[in-house]
C-alpha cells in the first residue's frame, strides 16, 4: 500500500472545475469545458496507472486515518472503475460541446452538473468508508436528476423527480443501514468494517437495508421501472452517462459492500435471490426492448437486461468453489464493456434525433445510407452487447457461463444464452430499418463530425476491449477479493 | 425528578407517532404541512432529551422550519396552478383504502424489524465517541460535533455542501425563466413591515453569533446557514426583491462560493500534507473561515429553493402561457 494524494486528483479537478464554470459564462466555455474533461480523465488513468505498477493507493484525508478520519482507497477494482469513468466522461464530454447550443441556459446548466456528477462518481470508486460512500452517492443522485430535468420536456421532469423520490428512498434505506452498523461495530471504514463485523441479528438488517436500497438505485428488476422513462427522456449525453456509469456505480458500490464489507456473514440464499432477479432483468429487459418504438427507450431497456448479468456475480462467485473467481472477472469485464457500448448507443441515439428530430425506429429506414458512420458505430455498440467476439461483452459473457458450469448452476447459464438471443433481436431489429434502402428523394443530411468521431470512438473502445482482457484483468488482480483465474485462452474453454 | 423525565419521554414518544399519524392521514394538505412543522418541533426536542443540541437546532431550523416554508411554497403554486378557490385535497391519503392498509401492515412489520435490530445491537460498542474526544485537542475547536464536521470528517461535509449547490442547480434546471417574479405586495401592512425591518437584522445577527459560538457550543454553519435561509423566506413573501435568478453573476458566487472555498482550504494545505489536513496552528481560523462562506452559501440556496418551489422564478406572461 502507498500512500499518495494522486488518488483525490480525480475527484478535486471536476468539482473544483464545475463550480467555477458554475461562476463564470462566456467564452471561456470551450476552454473550461475541455480541460475539465482532459484533466480529469487523465488524472484518472494516472490512478490506474500507478495502481497497476505498485498496488492498492491510498489517501488519508485530513491526515486523521480510520478509524476517526475518512480513507480513500484506490486498488484494482477501483481503478479498472476510474480507467472507465475516464474513458467514458471524456467522450461524453466532447460529444457534448457540440450537443448543447452554445452559450444556451441548457449549457450554462450542464457543465457545472456534469463535473460535480462525474465528481462525484470518481469520489464514489476510491471512497473506503460507507458513510461517505452515502455522501457520493448522494452526489451522483443529485447530480443525475437535474441533467434528466435539463431536457426541459413535461416526460423529462416527470420521469426525473421520479427517479428523484426512489433514489432518496434508496438513500434513506443505505443511510439506516449504515447507521445500524456504526452502532453495533462501532466503525464505518469498510476494511475495518470487513475485520470486525460478525453474522448477527443487525448486521443482516443492515446489510438488507444497504443492499435493497441501491437495489433500488442499481434498477434491479423489479425495482427497474423508473430507468426506461428517466434515461429515455433525458438529452443524449446525459442518457449515456446514466446508463453507462451512473448505474455501474450503483453496481458497483453493492459489490464493494458485499465481497469486502460482509464477507464474514452467510450470503448464500441471499445470493440466490439476487441471481433470481438478475435473471428476471435478464429476461424482461430483453423482452420489453424488443417491443419499444422509440430507439432511446430500447437502449433503455437494454440497460435493464444487461444490468441483470452483473448481479448474477453474486451467486456464481461463491469462494468456496475452485474457479469460481472466473465470475468475479467476467462479471467486472461485462461491467467495463456494457458501460461503453451503451454509452455509445445512447450518443448515436442522439445524433440521430439531433440530424433527423426524432428517434422512432420506423422511421429510421435508410439512415445507414445517410449517417453510416454513425450506424456502424451503433452497430459496433450492438455487437458488445449481443456478445459477438472479440467484444468485451463477449469474454464477459463467456467467463460468466463458464462459472455458471463450474459451479454446476446451469439454469443461469440457459438464462443467459436466452439474454443474449433477445439481445440479438433487438439490435438486429434496428440494424434492419437502419439497412433498408431509404425512399428516392430523402433529404441529403449531414451529422456534427465531432460527434460523429466521438461515438465512433466509444464504439472501437468497446468491440475492442476484448484484446485489452488480459490487461484489464492484471489491474484487476491488485488486491482482488477472489483469486482471480489468469487470463489465458483455454482457461475459458469449460 | 427521574420519573417526571421518564413520563415526559413517554408523552413525547406519543405524540410523535401521533402526530406523524395525522399529517400523513390529513386529506387537507395545509392541515398536514401544519402538522408536520409541529412534528418536526417536537423531533427537535427529542434530540435535545437525547443530549444532541446540535442536532435538536438543526433539526428546528431545517426539519421544521424551511421544510415546512418548502411545502407550503409549493402548496401555493399548486393551488394557484389550479386557480380555483378549494384547498388542494388529496386523494388517497395514506391509510384510507385497502392499500393504505398494506402500506400500515408493512410500515408494523419494517419498524418491529428495525426496532429489533437496534435493540439487538445496542451496547456492544461506542463507537468513536473516545477517539474523537481524546484527540479533540489536535482539531482546533472545542465542540465535538464542529470538530467532527469540519475536521475530522470534513471531506464529508464538504461533498454535502456540493450536494447543497447541486439542488440549487436542480432548481434552476427545471423552474428557471428569463427574469425574476416577486410575490405582489397585496396589502402593504404595517405590522408586517415592522415586522420585517425588525426581524431581519436579528436573524443575520443570531445566524452571525451561531457561527461564533460553532466552535465551542452547539452551533455552526449548518443552523446558522438555515437561519438565514429562513430570513430569505420571510422577504420573498413580503414582496422585496431579492436577487434569486442564476443569469445574475453575484447570485452565482454567493451560491458556489462556499462550496470554492472550502475546496480551495482543503487544497491550500496540500503541499505536504494531505487534502484537508489543517495545521494544528490556524486550523480554528480555517474552520472559521469555511463555516462563515457555508453560512452565506446555505443560506443562499435555502433561499434559491423556496423561490424555486414558489414559482418565484418564471415570468407571470410564461406561467399564463402554459
Amino acid at each position: 500500500m502507498t500512500h499518495s494524494s494522486i488518488l483525490i486528483w480525480p475527484v478535486l479537478l471536476p468539482l473544483f472545475l464545475g463550480t467555477v464554470m458554475f461562476l463564470i459564462r462566456g467564452r471561456s466555455v470551450l476552454l473550461l469545458s475541455l480541460a475539465a474533461a482532459v484533466g480529469t480523465a487523465l488524472t484518472s488513468f494516472n490512478v490506474c496507472r500507478i495502481v497497476h505498477q505498485s498496488s492498492t493507493l491510498i489517501h488519508e484525508v485530513g491526515g486523521w486515518g480510520a478509524p476517526l478520519g475518512i480513507v480513500l482507497r484506490a486498488d484494482g477494482l477501483t481503478a479498472v472503475m476510474l480507467g472507465l469513468s475516464g474513458l467514458v466522461g471524456l467522450v461524453i464530454s466532447v460529444y457534448s460541446l457540440t450537443y448543447f447550443k452554445s452559450n444556451s441556459r441548457k449549457e450554462h446548466l450542464f457543465w457545472p452538473i456534469w463535473l460535480l456528477l462525474w465528481g462525484g462518481l470518481n469520489g464514489l470508486f476510491i471512497s473506503g468508508d460507507i458513510f461517505n460512500l452515502y455522501v457520493t452517492l448522494e452526489l451522483v443522485s443529485l447530480g443525475a436528476i437535474p441533467l434528466i430535468a435539463l431536457a426541459g420536456t413535461r416526460n423529462a421532469i416527470k420521469a426525473s423527480l421520479r427517479y428523484l423520490l426512489l433514489a432518496l428512498l434508496g438513500s434513506m434505506s443505505y443511510l439506516f443501514g449504515v447507521g445500524l452498523l456504526y452502532m453495533r461495530f462501532g466503525v464505518l471504514d469498510l476494511v475495518m468494517l470487513g475485520n470486525v463485523i460478525t453474522p448477527d441479528f443487525t448486521a443482516y438488517v443492515a446489510l438488507a437495508l444497504m443492499i435493497g436500497g441501491l437495489i433500488i438505485k442499481a434498477a434491479l428488476f423489479p425495482m427497474h421501472f423508473w430507468l426506461p422513462p428517466a434515461h429515455s427522456s433525458a438529452p443524449a449525453p446525459v442518457s449515456a452517462a446514466l446508463s453507462g456509469l451512473v448505474v455501474t456505480a450503483s453496481f458497483y458500490a453493492i459489490a464493494r459492500l458485499w465481497f469486502y464489507a460482509f464477507p464474514a456473514l452467510e450470503l448464500a440464499k441471499l445470493s440466490q435471490l439476487i441471481g433470481l432477479l438478475g435473471c428476471g432483468a435478464i429476461l424482461w429487459g430483453g423482452w420489453q426492448a424488443i417491443r419499444q418504438e422509440r430507439l432511446k427507450t430500447l437502449v433503455a431497456y437494454s440497460t435493464v437486461s444487461q444490468i441483470g448479468y452483473l448481479f448474477l456475480v453474486f451467486p456464481l462467485c461463491n469462494t468456496a468453489v475452485e474457479g469460481s473467481g472466473i465470475a468475479w472477472s467476467g462479471c467486472i469485464l461485462f461491467a467495463v464493456s456494457h458501460a461503453i457500448a451503451k454509452a455509445c448507443a445512447f450518443l448515436a441515439a442522439g445524433v440521430f434525433i439531433k440530424v433527423y428530430g426524432h428517434d422512432s425506429i420506423s422511421k429510421l429506414r435508410g439512415a445507414g445510407r445517410q449517417l453510416p458512420m454513425v450506424t456502424l458505430a451503433f452497430a459496433l455498440a450492438g455487437v458488445s452487447l449481443m456478445g459477438l467476439p472479440p467484444s468485451g461483452g463477449f469474454f464477459g459473457k463467456w467467463m460468466l457461463l463458464k462459472a455458471a458450469f463450474v459451479t454446476g448452476q446451469w439454469g443461469y447459464g440457459v438464462v443467459m444464452v436466452c439474454g443474449g438471443l433477445l439481445a440479438f433481436c433487438y439490435i438486429f431489429r434496428v440494424l434492419e430499418q437502419f439497412m433498408t434502402a431509404p425512399d428516392e428523394n430523402a433529404p441529403k443530411v449531414k451529422a456534427p463530425a465531432v460527434m460523429t468521431y466521438s461515438v465512433l470512438l466509444l464504439a472501437v473502445a468497446a468491440v475492442s476491449l476484448g484484446f485489452f482482457t488480459p490487461v484489464l484483468l492484471s489491474v484487476l488482480g491488485v488486491d482482488s477479493p477472489v483469486s482471480l483465474v489468469s487470463f489465458a485462452p483455454e482457461a475459458l474453454l469449460p | 425528578m427521574l420519573f417526571d423525565w421518564l413520563s415526559f419521554d413517554l408523552l413525547l414518544a406519543i405524540a410523535l407517532i401521533a402526530l406523524a399519524v395525522a399529517a400523513l392521514r390529513a386529506r387537507d394538505l395545509f392541515k398536514g404541512i401544519v402538522i408536520f412543522m409541529l412534528f418536526g418541533l417536537l423531533v427537535a426536542i427529542a434530540w435535545v432529551r437525547v443530549h444532541a443540541p446540535d442536532l435538536a437546532l438543526a433539526e428546528a431550523a431545517i426539519g421544521s422550519g424551511i421544510t415546512g416554508a418548502l411545502f407550503l411554497g409549493a402548496l401555493s403554486r399548486i393551488e394557484r396552478k389550479k386557480k380555483s378557490t378549494a384547498p388542494a385535497r388529496l386523494e388517497n391519503p395514506v391509510g384510507g383504502s385497502t392499500s393504505g392498509a398494506w402500506t400500515v401492515l408493512l410500515t408494523i412489520v419494517l419498524t418491529v424489524q428495525l426496532a429489533l435490530a437496534v435493540l439487538r445491537g445496542w451496547g456492544y460498542s461506542d463507537g468513536l465517541a473516545d477517539e474523537a474526544l481524546s484527540r479533540i485537542d489536535e482539531s482546533g475547536v472545542i465542540n465535538p460535533v464542529t470538530a467532527v464536521i469540519l475536521n475530522f470528517r470534513a471531506y464529508d461535509t464538504l461533498l454535502e455542501i456540493g450536494v447543497l449547490l447541486l439542488a440549487a442547480l436542480g432548481v434552476y434546471a427545471i423552474g428557471e425563466g428569463p427574469t425574476v417574479r416577486n410575490l405582489q405586495r397585496t396589502s402593504r401592512s404595517e405590522v408586517l413591515e415592522t415586522f420585517v425591518h425588525l426581524l431581519t437584522p436579528m436573524i443575520v445577527l443570531t445566524a452571525g453569533y451561531l457561527v461564533w459560538v460553532g466552535y465551542k457550543e452547539p452551533g455552526g454553519a449548518f443552523q446558522a446557514g438555515a437561519l438565514l435561509g429562513g430570513a430569505g423566506v420571510v422577504l420573498l413573501l413580503s414582496g422585496r426583491e431579492l436577487p434569486v435568478h442564476a443569469a445574475r453573476p453575484g447570485v452565482r458566487i454567493v451560491l458556489g462560493g462556499g462550496f470554492l472555498v472550502f475546496l480551495l482550504a482543503g487544497l491550500a494545505v496540500m503541499q505536504d500534507r494531505a487534502f484537508l489536513e489543517y495545521p494544528r496552528a490556524s486550523a480554528k481560523y480555517i474552520i472559521l473561515i469555511i463555516e462563515l462562506a457555508c453560512t452565506v452559501s446555505i443560506g443562499a440556496i435555502l433561499t434559491v429553493l423556496f423561490a424555486g418551489c414558489a414559482n418565484l422564478l418564471t415570468t407571470p406572461s410564461e406561467e399564463e402561457g402554459t
